[in-house]
């Protein structure tokens, strides 16, 4: 079982390398010169040493911080993730709430960067230098270099607001009932409690975020996908392929395709880890309450639970994500090794 | 690959960038035409009588047939909402919601427009002792609560005390002022206070004196207990249902996306119009504006001067102009260890008369604010717009050649970056106006931003030697600044070592008096004080613009609860 013991190891190395991520955030946090509670205490409350004492000793601020760090990692192990200081929530009970928003986005934006970045860089390769071709190398071009916020108040003012194609900002019409959180995806949520009014309506307000927010992957798979196209477009074996008499559509798909998906399963990888990114502007734009937000706005006001909540949370996504591309890598071509 | 097609390419790829850019830069021309609102999904109702200036129960108008609901959607930007329960909220956002739910035993009158005295609301009636130290209610009895349970003496009690008892954000309302509160019977009130203060009716007014369902708070673990700050458990309940006596209830409250309020069935007042009022957060201001055009919103706050700009005369619309009690002032240390030159009197009397405020008004905010004389805001008592400084560029020189630096000196600002001061102005463009406008009488001001946190620390701590900030109100009496500002040692005055003996005692003594015209003197002279020693120069009192749908009636701004949903109709 290579596998199983692949990713035994992975797990093992992940574990100090997540404490490392938790000692960074700490430290980070600890020598921004400025005291949480200024944050969320008011002016009058901070003038009541009572009540100061009382909010210093319940977030243990009153520690000294390793003794802070310490208690924090112990919390940790056994899956606290703490408490915020703005919102009297436990942060795990936060990113419950916010995070499916997010993956509800991202794996639409992932879908639509896989489903329209592969095939147009597989055809502007198969088509180089006709129109095809610089039709997709101008479209990757744009995403790539055009911010992510910018398009999406592009995308809102013309398909929302001139064209009326598309919802305005936010999940779901805010005026249908929603179904009981099961998930929290809403339209998996929808469906299961049968309701398709809500699930259309949640698939509307899906489209025009993931698009955006899809926009920059999607440029860059196509620009990978095509350049490792044609590069393998030029390999002997293909002009075997081709002598044998197969026909054009079987030599790219069956024999190029196949090969040139390597690069491709690295650029959607790091795509996938690039749209936690992307994904606060986005969220901002269309009102998506989601995980970036979180995020932010817990590093405003300081609220050192949430920050490092979210980072962790990014952390175990992106080695997961890893994980992933290295195991596929190893499918994909037989050469590859994993150890 | 041929190189010069590629060049090719990327050049036609970035003109085609750039041109979406310009497009989406233009601001959509007044010719584009005014986008349909969404079909009118709600058929207006039979909008109530118009609400009673004495309220009085009044019929709850049956609407004939089954009409199809009739929902308000408010769009918001951000929401700095951490709780619902009125007894711990203290943030901008939650006062409007809580007006909906919850309700005082006093207001403001003429439908909030009228915020230099108070009228009775849960109260039938009020007396003031004459030394302003016992405060006794007489209670309505007709009021209910949402449960269905009668408003009595007891909940009223319950309730101040909790709110005292939390120890939170706004509990010194209760516990700095009030030294005993009882019910004398089922339907009177009688608050005594720890020393007399005339301040304290128009305090209770703030949503944080919210009288709540005792018997269903109770029930949700609530308590008003000396212990009730680890005891009371009813927080996480109130944060998504509501036990007021207001005219609609909490329904359902998801953080960072909406609050949604439904009409209160028992409501004493009266049906309200709206079956459902949803407040919705869309962050980005454009993204807030577009809702609004095409009709998903019907009031959207917090719209950029621009935008308002653009929507005026536009008959779909109103624009509601109100004035705020928030402000925006420079701050001048009087310590001299910080600074030697702004210790000297003169030379802060100087940079008060090098301020160029109208610009900062007119040119940068558009004429949206009033310029605040100092500390004050304008509108309450003892307030006069003629009290404000003038720009005086000559003077303002003179002074600086007496204090002994004609040859110019070097001031620090430290403020904080990329943050919209009083919720209206960059605070990057307040200071680099305040740099030019300083720079013309031969001072130097070196602006240094930092991030608002550690800004807000320094400047708490007194480490400062100048810097712009904003104060938003506690409650609706100058005394909440005047305690502030002009007593040593207080909040805002020991930042800047302020200290000065005549302003104290008079804003100190103030507040023990209630004949008003006395009391408005005394702020005056406290304002005229603070003026002379030029360490708190007051810069704009933003005006807050809201646009709604034409449709709606009775969108009032009122500085208390942003808008009282009780009167608002289609």
């Amino acid at each position: 079982m290579p596998l199983l013991a692949y990713l035994a190891r992975r797990v093992l190395v992940t574990i100090p390398l997540l404490f490392l991520v938790t000692l960074l955030g700490f430290i980070i946090t600890y020598l921004i010169p400025a005291d949480p509670l200024a944050m969320v205490l008011s002016e009058r409350a901070m003038a009541n040493p009572q009540i100061v004492q009382a909010y210093r000793e319940r977030w243990g601020l009153d520690k000294p911080p390793h003794e802070r760090y310490l208690i924090y990692v112990g919390n940790l192990i056994r899956g606290d993730l703490g408490e915020s200081i703005v919102t009297q929530q436990s942060v795990s009970a936060d990113i419950a709430r916010y995070f499916p928003a997010t993956v509800e986005l991202a794996v639409a934006a992932t879908l639509i960067a896989v489903v329209l970045g592969v095939p147009l860089g597989v055809i502007a390769a198969a088509q180089r230098e006709k129109l095809v071709d610089h039709a997709a190398r101008v479209i990757s071009l744009i995403g790539v270099c055009v911010p992510v916020f910018w398009l999406g108040l592009l995308a809102l003012s013309l398909f929302y607001y001139r064209l009326q194609w598309m919802p305005g900002p936010g999940r779901v019409n805010p005026r249908l009932e929603p179904p009981p959180v099961v998930t929290g995806l809403l339209t998996v949520d929808s469906l299961l409690a049968g309701r398709g009014d809500v699930f259309a309506s949640a698939l509307h307000h899906l489209m025009l975020p993931s698009l955006v927010l899809g926009a920059y992957s999607m440029s860059l798979i196509t620009r990978i996908v095509r350049s490792a196209m044609i590069e393998v477009l030029q390999q002997d074996y293909i002009r075997t392929a081709r002598s044998k008499g197969l026909i054009e559509r079987a030599v790219v798909v069956r024999h190029a395709l196949r090969n040139a998906a390597l690069p491709a399963v690295t650029a959607i990888g790091l795509a996938f880890g690039n749209l936690m990114a992307g994904a606060v502007m986005t969220e901002t734009v269309f009102a998506w309450p989601g995980i970036g937000r979180y995020a932010v706005e817990s590093a405003i006001k300081l609220d050192f639970a949430p920050i490092m909540g979210v980072t962790l949370l990014v952390a175990v996504i992106y080695i997961a994500v890893n994980f992933v591309v290295d195991v596929s890598y190893a499918l994909l071509n037989p050469r590859v090794r994993l150890s | 690959m041929s190189k010069p097609i590629n060049r090719f390419i990327s050049l036609i790829g970035c003109a085609v960038a750039m041109s979406l850019i310009a497009t989406a830069c233009a601001q959509p021309t007044p010719a584009v035409q005014p986008p349909t609102p969404a079909q009118p999904a709600e058929p207006t109702q039979p909008a109530p009588t118009e609400a009673p200036a004495q309220p009085a129960p009044t019929e709850a108008p049956t609407p004939t047939q089954p009409a199809a609901e009739s929902v308000l959607v408010v769009g918001l930007p951000k929401a700095d909402t951490r709780t619902l329960d009125p007894h711990r909220q203290y943030e901008i956002t939650p006062p409007q919601i809580m007006r909906a739910t919850y309700e005082t035993l006093v207001t403001l009158p003429d439908k909030g427009t009228t915020i230099d005295r108070v009228e009775p609301l849960l109260a039938e009636s009020f007396e003031i002792s004459d030394d302003a130290l016992v405060y006794t209610f007489k209670l309505r009895s007709d009021v209910k609560f949402a449960s269905g349970n009668p408003m009595t003496a007891e909940d009223v009690v319950f309730s101040f005390k909790r709110l005292g008892a939390l120890q939170d954000n706004p509990s010194w309302l209760f516990n700095d002022h009030v030294a005993s509160i009882e019910a004398t019977d089922a339907s009177t009130v009688k608050i005594t206070l720890k020393e007399p203060n005339a301040a304290f009716l128009s305090m209770l007014v703030s949503p944080n004196f919210a009288v709540v369902d005792s018997k269903v708070v109770k029930e949700q673990g609530g308590t008003d207990a000396e212990n009730a700050k680890e005891a009371d458990k009813a927080t996480d309940w109130l944060d998504g249902n509501s036990a007021g006596t207001g005219p609609y209830v909490l329904k359902e409250w998801k953080r960072g996306e909406q609050v949604v309020i439904e009409r209160n069935p028992n409501y004493w007042r009266g049906t309200v119009p709206f079956d459902r009022i949803i407040f919705r957060e869309i962050p980005d201001d454009a993204a807030r504006q577009q809702a609004l055009e095409r009709g998903d919103v019907d009031i959207a706050i917090g719209l950029d001067v621009d935008a308002v700009k653009r929507l005026e005369g536009n008959t779909d619309f109103q624009i509601i102009v109100g004035n705020t009690l928030d402000m925006t002032y420079l701050a001048l240390t009087t310590n001299a260890e910080l600074s030697k030159g702004l210790a000297d009197e003169r030379v802060r009397q100087a940079i008060k008369l090098a301020i160029d405020y109208d610009g900062i008004i007119n040119g940068l905010l558009g004429g949206t604010a009033l310029h605040i004389p100092t500390i004050i805001p304008l509108g309450l008592l003892g307030t006069d717009p003629a009290l404000a400084p003038q720009r005086d560029v000559e003077k303002a020189k003179a002074l600086l050649k007496e204090a002994g630096y004609e040859s110019g000196l070097e001031i620090t600002m430290v403020y904080p970056g990329e943050y919209k001061l009083s919720n209206v102005i960059l605070a990057d463009t307040l200071a680099a106006k305040l740099q030019e406008d300083l720079a013309e009488v031969g001072i130097t001001l070196n602006v240094e931003p930092r991030d608002p946190a550690s800004h807000r620390a320094d400047y708490r701590g007194g480490k400062l030697m100048a810097t712009i900030a904003d104060w938003t109100p506690d409650f609706l009496d100058p005394h909440g600044w005047a305690s502030a500002f002009a007593v040593e040692g207080a909040a805002a005055a020991k930042r800047v070592y302020y200290a000065n003996k005549e302003a104290e005692k008079l804003a100190l003594d103030a507040a023990k008096t209630t004949d008003p015209a006395k009391r408005a003197e005394a702020y005056r002279k406290v304002q005229e004080l603070i003026l002379d020693d030029a360490v708190f120069i007051g810069l704009i009192q933003p005006k807050v613009q809201i646009v709604a749908s034409a449709k709606l009636k009775d969108v009032i701004y009122n500085p208390v609860y942003f808008l009282d949903y009780y009167f608002m109709s289609r």
